[in-house]
């Protein structure tokens, strides 16, 4: 259920490329509001994302928090197609709610790379 | 599913004058009292009060007195407002008297006031005449803002001296009616 008390406002993440596989590269896609100066503690929803496949051969993309072994998906494994570009809106997307940077990266990227980027609701 | 949506402000109405003409109201600046009476008033549109400029990430911009909000002598204003822009406010009332003064926090106001407080009922102040109020801003995001732009709304209204020394002395004794104008904050403690 949505509630007015609760509901954040959308903002976007930069384009981001990610050239690298692998979740030792998983690549910060959106940062949490975390200013020193801020009122509150900031989270954030996803609620669409941009995928464009620059020539991968096709991969699958993870996007969780952290790197490496803290990474922790948020969704399942969303899979591309080469040089084709994909969107998830929000009704596709479960309501999960992180409450650190939203990291991604890619299983391979061939001679290729993806760019990726999120929009989310940010509450706080 | 707007009329399921759980409000700060359930009750809240849109603004009204909090005046009418011919009102008597007491005028509470930082320094002083004043009994006035009402002798005209007009709805003031929702414009761009001030734009605190480019602010850069996880920064504050500077307290920033908001002139477009000074009034005519003998006028009092009647202001709500909300952000544009994706930052933090925090309000002084005159610019040396934090408004929203807790004991242990200033209380800021971001643009998720529309979503909570529609009717902006919670961001309610007066000023008097050029007691201007001020702003300063706090960008808590990751990203530069180009403009941190303040809409607001209202009132203003003119007011006379009370030369009727019977209605003075009435007012002063507490036995006629009046409305009272708080047009500062209060930095607390007794």
């Amino acid at each position: 259920m949505d509630t007015a008390l609760n509901k954040g406002y959308r903002v976007s993440g930069a384009v981001v490329n990610l050239a690298a596989a692998g979740v030792a590269n998983a690549t910060e896609i959106f940062q949490i509001s975390n200013s020193s100066l801020q009122i509150g503690t900031k989270s954030a929803k996803i609620k669409k994302i941009r995928i464009y496949d620059n020539g991968t051969g096709g991969t699958a993309i993870h996007i969780g928090t952290g790197v490496n072994t803290d990474f922790v998906a948020v969704l399942p494994a969303i899979q591309t197609v080469p040089n084709m570009d994909l969107v998830l809106e929000e009704k596709e997307i479960p309501e999960v709610e992180v409450f650190e940077d939203l990291t991604a990266y890619p299983d391979s990227v061939g001679s290729g790379s993806i760019d990726i980027q999120v929009e989310v609701e940010e509450i706080g | 599913m707007q009329d399921l949506m759980l409000r700060a402000y359930k009750a809240s109405h849109w603004m009204e004058p909090i005046a009418l003409r011919d009102y008597y109201v007491k005028i509470i600046t930082y320094q002083q009292e004043i009994w006035r009476k009402v002798s005209f008033y007009e709805v003031i549109p929702p414009f761009q009060a001030i734009d605190l400029g480019a602010i850069s990430a996880g920064q504050q911009s500077s307290k920033t007195a908001i002139t477009n909000l000074d009034l005519w002598d003998n006028e009092f204003g009647q202001w709500r407002w909300f952000p544009l822009d994706n930052a933090q406010i925090r309000l002084y009332l005159p610019s040396g008297v934090g408004k929203w003064q807790l004991k242990n926090l200033q209380v800021a106001l971001d643009k998720s006031i529309i979503n909570r407080d529609p009717s902006l009922v919670s961001t309610e102040i007066c000023s008097w005449e050029d007691d201007r109020p001020a702003m300063e801003a706090v960008n808590f995001t990751d990203y530069n803002l180009s403009a941190c732009r303040i809409v607001a709304m209202g009132y203003r209204f003119h007011t006379v001296t009370i030369d009727d020394a019977t209605i003075l002395s009435k007012l002063n004794a507490g036995t006629q009616t009046y409305t009272p104008i708080q047009c500062a904050g209060f930095t607390g403690g007794d």
